[in-house]
């Protein structure tokens, strides 16, 4: 199973595109072996989803970067420091899973950076405007590791 | 003149709170308080909607326990409606409040509380979380992974999503059940069964080593309120209300949602935004209440299922039952009795009835809806106008009725374990522990950006820094 998190609270503007991004992937691309799950913020009972995953792409905004670019890096266990329920780091989840586990599937952070983060639930042009790219570089992502997994 | 300690933020409970300790001249602890340091205003700003917005609205109220204000929020729509729900209805309703009592009471006791369970209240804060608990135990925070997970996909199953599902509506709920639905739940429970009694197996094993804890962690008297239903048994959607003093004697029974107004003042206190509810007859302090867990096991008479039920008689044989550290326990008898009790509730002949809402207009001016979230009695009370309006709200939560409690709690803890010569991490967390114990949800909407530090201040006479601790 690949799984796409898509994280991000929907009604604070460009906050929402991971969420949009993963429900877009969701619709466009129907496989049984991708799994999409959405959510406001990372909490440890994904844990046990991630050690099922073969790979795993996790979708959010940044704040720093510049908006409308999207940008992917791989994930390590490096600097997994805080497990929490109120603010959880994709790497800890990940070393989570390693530690109970013992899994380790091969993961990325594809960021989109924001600009307007206020109450609404329209996304700023930029940022709009990313949401099929993002949505392509998870593909190519998700098709790259199937490739090599093959 | 008097010292201070500030320990603030309160780290590992739903929100954001303060605990303030006021040292005397000689160092003992002359007071202490929890404060609340947020506002939210859902009661203001929800007046001028429609009436039949609520349930949805005030689901927005709590990211962890929406369910819960889903379900208090449609019953007292229900009563607006002047509707009696479908059977199935209310049974479906039933299995998702379970659902959010279990992975709400395994978030608390796996995530929140477990670490100093596991690690020992005087461990090192670096390790005393939930990364030091994966490594010491990992079955324990596998099972915690496992019991909020299943939880967390029952509610996901039955609403469509895990947070804010907007499944439960007013007159019923928008959707019936599947066949396919119903087996997929049921597929998951012996596992969570088994799990949750290995973990009662383990809390038992731990309980010697907290015996001084156990004395002063809001180990004193107070009255007790919970739903029973009309045998006195353990009820969590539906029922009376009931209150019980320290003896166990019945003070209230059979009390109706409407009786409400009758049984609980709300006192206002200048250092918090957390109203302090409490038993009106017997006035302000004299009327402390304790709801939640603990206050379910103790007003009930017995519970219908039957390995928690076993569970609460060998409860009931603990003499130091009152003791606020036994919400943990309570809290895993619950978990086990959600198992069960929606085990039972699916395999009814009727679950799988398409008949599952009530349509009607407003047929009443006021409605008041009572349900047991994970923390406590919750009460939701509207009123509208002649255009389903909402005039009025006024909402009382677990949370505040446990206010008074846990801020005897905290001075009785710090008296034990807080002297004005020193600081250590280990007493100041035990003063944060007690306060865990209740699971205080100071509603997690608001979020600190980054990792919450703890810091502590000892504070002399004249505003000096005596001492001081961060993490």
């Amino acid at each position: 199973m690949r799984l796409v998190i898509g994280i991000g609270n929907t009604l604070r503007g460009d906050d929402g595109i991971g969420v949009a991004v993963a429900q877009h992937i969701a619709a466009q691309h129907s496989t049984p072996d991708l799994q999409v799950v959405t959510c406001q913020q990372l909490t440890p009972e994904l844990i046990a989803l991630i050690s099922q995953a073969k790979q795993v792409i996790f979708v959010d905004a940044s704040v720093t970067q510049p908006s409308g670019s999207v940008q992917a890096q791989p994930l390590d266990l490096d600097g997994a420091r805080l497990l929490s329920v109120h603010h959880t780091a994709p790497s800890a989840l990940l070393m989570a899973a390693k530690v109970l586990y013992n899994a380790q599937p091969p993961s990325t952070l594809v960021t989109i950076g924001g600009q307007d983060f206020g109450f609404t639930e329209q996304f700023s042009e930029p940022v709009a405007q990313a949401l099929p790219r993002a949505a392509q570089l998870i593909m190519s992502l998700l098709e790259t590791q199937s490739g090599k997994a093959h | 003149m008097t010292r201070e300690i500030t320990i603030n933020p309160v780290t590992r409970i739903e929100g954001h709170g303060k605990i303030t300790i006021q040292l005397a001249e000689d160092g003992s602890v002359a007071d202490a308080k929890f404060h609340v340091t947020q506002l939210r205003g859902f009661e203001k700003f929800a007046e001028g909607r429609p009436f039949h917005e609520m349930p949805s609205l005030m689901a927005r109220i709590c990211g962890i326990c929406p369910v819960s204000h889903l379900i208090a929020s449609a019953k007292a729509c229900d009563a607006l409606l002047g509707v009696r729900i479908p059977p199935t209805a209310a049974a479906l309703r039933r299995v998702m409040n379970l659902a959010q009592i279990a992975q709400s009471h395994a978030l608390s006791f796996f995530y929140l509380s477990a670490p100093d369970l596991l690690l020992g209240m005087d461990s090192d804060p670096n390790q005393r979380n939930l990364f030091g608990m994966l490594s010491a135990n990992p079955q324990l925070a596998r099972d915690g992974v496992t019991l909020r997970q299943t939880g967390q996909q029952i509610i996901e199953i039955l609403g469509g999503k895990r947070i804010h599902p907007g499944w439960i509506v007013p007159g019923g709920v928008s959707e019936p059940l599947t066949a396919e639905k119903r087996d997929k739940i049921l597929a998951m429970l012996p596992n969570a069964i088994a799990i949750t009694q290995q973990a009662i197996h383990w809390f038992k094993s731990v309980i010697p080593r907290f015996s001084e804890e156990i004395k002063v962690f809001a180990n004193f008297p107070t009255l007790h309120m919970g739903t029973v239903d009309r045998r006195g048994s353990l009820e969590t959607y539906d029922g009376y209300l009931r209150i019980v003093d320290a003896e166990g004697n019945i003070v209230e029974d059979r009390m109706t949602p409407e009786d409400y107004v009758a049984l609980i003042e709300e006192a206002v206190e200048p250092h918090s935004f957390l109203k302090s509810p409490y038993y009106k007859p017997r006035g302000y302090l004299d009327g402390m209440l304790r709801v939640g867990p603990l206050s379910r096991l103790l007003v009930a008479d017995q519970i219908n299922t039957p390995l928690a039920n076993a569970e609460l008689q060998a409860f009931r044989q603990i003499p130091e039952r009152q003791s606020s550290f036994y919400y943990h326990l309570a809290r895993l008898i619950e978990i086990l009795h959600a198992w069960e009790e929606i085990q039972r509730v699916l395999n009814t002949p009727d679950i799988l009835s398409e008949h599952v809402r009530a349509y009607a207009e407003p047929n009443a001016f006021e409605g008041i809806g009572i349900s047991e979230a994970p923390r406590g009695t919750l009460m939701h009370h509207y009123k509208i106008d002649k255009n389903g309006l909402i005039t009025y709200v006024n909402l009382v939560i677990a949370t505040g009725h446990n206010n008074l409690a846990m801020n005897a709690g905290v001075k009785q803890v710090a008296q034990r374990f807080v002297h004005g010569d020193r600081l250590s991490e280990g007493m100041l967390n035990r003063v944060e522990a007690v306060i865990r114990t209740f699971d205080p949800c100071l509603s997690c909407s608001t979020h600190a950006i980054g990792q919450m530090p703890l810091h502590i201040q000892l504070i002399g006479p004249n505003g000096e820094i005596l001492d001081e601790i961060a993490r």
